[in-house]
């Protein structure tokens, strides 16, 4: 471990911030439970059905493509930080490689995966 | 200074560390708490209002600054409401999931130019350079953020937090990728410029990027990396046009409808930390971190000073577009965010190779 | 206390596996599926506090940024995306699920036996982790270890690198193929 110390510090006091903050709330805080209080609010009406609702697949579509990219990302950090001297032949290599996603971004863009429907 | 010299020579490593931690600490949470004064005076006066300016103690209003200690003081005093339909273990724990990557963001960003006194390097910044984590620390910290929302969210068992959740977590991850593209630019530009200082660092390091930064501010060399970086930031610290945790016109107060107390201090305080963050990465990639324009050393108080103006000037932008620019709606969010940002950083990163092939650095 | 400090210096390795191992246990073993993608997001993260205390601060970052910062999102959202108050009577896929499980766990130690098998049964031929040594020629691989990287990705491993770039392709086209096959 070289100088992570001081970020496993930082971690310890962030950490305890919250953890202080709760407790002296919890002190503190006045408590007057009451039924109506604990009601799901929902503009003032009774809650029709469950919160946690299927939701569209559109999430998870957007989760998927930025996983994707996410990983070419990452892979473009070695890329960029070796630039000097990979010269010629790297942008050629990270060229073929973009050209493949870059292949795919647009086949997601024909099909309609980047519309918000 | 020589008594400064003196003083840091009396102190071990440790001493030097904790004293860095607790600048960093001090530094980044009372400028996000004077943030949210600086939000709602700057909001008053661009809506023609007065703003905040009775709290005082015997009169003394400080300009409405007292208002702070109230809020503060009224957040404890405040009844804690935990939903029972909820999970009240996730519930609770959110807040800290908020809380404790946005402090950790800023870890790495030099706030000053590093000077030696009595043979031995100081470095104004928590980590040293040198650490292999460089710049890629805070965007993997910040990609932690999505987290905090999502199960605030989810954990309050309440529709417009799901809805402000999910909708928050699929734009802070679209908007993830403009940004990470953007600053690989970044990196390639700072990996063929000079290195002043005898550390071998790696292109990446926030030194080395303040050092490329010598002659001329990446934002000048690179203006639609940094128009990309800039755009996804709002997106990142889910700030207007992209606030769609919120949403208030929509969905109430989207992933914190159900929070209240200290507990909702917490995330509020998180949003404005992510903001300063944010803002000290922006002045770090791209506005010469701690450097003065035709100043090459301007030294250990007048750098800090620098980069605080630059911090706080850019805190005061994402203020300032809050109450400019209306709230997007959701798809013009994505079409934004996966038609124009993308393919912008990605042209951007292969304009930038193409130029430093065509000068012959690589 | 500067001893109890040392120790839990030296021991940086251990106590992050130990937390992942704790971690992937939570997960295993919680009942809402949201504990365990949180206590999944927490080992992943203490993996990657493994690979910082290695000095291998690329890989931890990438495994930050790759799986807490992306995969475990995905997760969270198919989680809240699938309802699962509904699934609780069908836990029948579980029967199906367990044997190929327990396979493909056998066949995942097989394959690490079969790597390291230099290392466990011969331990005195240490090197067969320095898998390529003339890459990291020249540079000093604890501060810049991103250019070790790149050196192998970008010439003595560059076919898979290529592949990969493919393999992306397909999980790209695919998901976009399941998701447009559902909404129709």
């Amino acid at each position: 471990m070289r100088a992570y110390a001081a970020i496993l510090l930082l971690a310890l006091v962030a950490a305890c911030i919250p953890v202080a903050v709760w407790t002296l709330a919890y002190f503190v805080a006045p408590k007057f439970p009451n039924p109506t209080k604990a009601t799901n609010y929902e503009c003032g009406i009774t809650s029709p059905g469950e919160a946690r609702e299927k939701f569209h697949v559109r999430y998870y579509l957007i989760a998927v493509m930025f996983l994707v990219f996410d990983v070419e990302s990452v892979f473009l950090f070695p890329f960029a930080v070796q630039f000097k001297e990979l010269a010629l032949f790297g942008i050629i290599e990270i060229g073929i490689f973009l050209f493949l996603l870059l292949f795919g971004y647009f086949y997601i863009w024909k099909k309609g995966a980047l519309n918000w429907e | 200074m020589d008594s400064f010299a003196r003083l840091l020579h009396l102190s071990p490593p440790l001493a030097w560390m904790a004293l860095k931690l607790l600048i960093v600490i001090g530094g980044v949470m009372g400028i996000a708490a004077v943030l949210t004064w600086v939000e709602r005076r700057g909001a008053a006066m661009m809506q023609d209002r007065i703003g905040p300016n009775r709290a005082g103690v015997k009169g003394i209003t400080l300009l409405g600054l007292v208002q702070l200690a109230a809020d503060g003081i009224k957040f404890f005093l405040k009844e804690d409401v935990v939903p029972p339909h909820g999970n009240r273990l996730l519930f609770t724990l959110a807040p800290a999931l908020a809380f404790v990557p946005a402090m950790l963001g800023f870890a790495v960003i030099p706030f000053g130019q590093s000077f030696s006194s009595g043979g031995q390097a100081y470095h104004l910044s928590l980590l040293d350079p040198g650490n292999g984590m460089g710049m890629l620390y805070p965007l993997a910290i910040g990609s932690m953020a999505v987290y905090g929302i999502l199960v605030a969210s989810w954990s309050s068992n309440n529709k417009w937090a799901i809805l402000g959740g999910m909708r928050s977590g699929a734009n802070m991850v679209s908007y993830e990728l403009g940004m990470s593209l953007a600053v690989i630019s970044i990196f390639m530009a700072a990996g063929n410029s000079p290195v002043g200082s005898p550390v071998t660092l790696e292109a990446y390091d926030p030194h080395r990027i303040v050092e490329a930064q010598e002659g001329l501010w990446f934002a000048v060399r690179q203006p639609l990396g940094f128009l990309v970086f800039f755009t996804c930031m709002f997106a990142e610290t889910n700030r207007l046009p992209f606030d769609f945790a919120e949403g208030e016109s929509e969905i109430v107060a989207g992933f914190h409808t159900e929070y209240s107390s200290m507990k909702f201090a917490l995330l509020q305080l998180s949003e404005y930390i992510h903001i300063v963050t944010a803002s000290a990465l922006l002045v770090t990639l791209y506005l010469g971190g701690w450097r003065i324009p035709f100043v090459p050393n301007p030294g250990v108080l007048l750098s800090v000073a620098a980069f605080l103006a630059k911090l706080l000037f850019l805190c005061w932008v994402f203020v300032w577009v809050r109450w400019t620019i209306p709230r997007f709606r959701y798809d013009q969010l994505m079409f934004l965010g996966w038609k124009v940002m993308l393919p912008l950083s990605m042209a951007n990163l292969l304009l930038q190779a193409w130029l430093m092939h065509g000068r012959g650095i690589a | 206390m500067e001893n109890a400090l040392a120790f839990i210096g030296r021991n940086f390795f251990l106590i992050f596996g130990l937390m992942a191992v704790g971690a992937a246990v939570a997960m295993v073993f919680s009942k809402s599926a949201v504990h365990s993608v949180l206590s999944f997001l927490f080992a992943m993260l203490s993996i990657a506090g493994c690979y910082l205390s290695l000095q291998a601060e690329f890989v931890g970052v990438a495994q930050i940024l790759v799986y807490a910062g992306g995969i475990v999102v995905l997760f969270l959202f198919v989680v809240m995306l699938v309802e699962l108050t509904r699934f609780k009577e069908a836990g029948g896929i579980f029967h199906v699920q367990t044997p190929w499980a327990v396979v493909a766990v056998l066949g995942a130690c097989a394959v690490f036996i079969y790597v390291f098998r230099g290392l466990i049964f011969d331990p005195a031929s240490k090197d067969a982790l320095v898998l390529k040594p003339e890459l990291a020629q020249g540079l000093d691989v604890a501060s810049q270890n991103a250019q070790a990287v790149s050196r192998g990705l970008f010439a003595e491993y560059l076919l898979p690198f290529e592949i990969l770039s493919v393999i992306l392709l397909v999980a790209l086209v695919a998901a976009v193929a399941i998701a447009k096959q559902e909404r129709a």
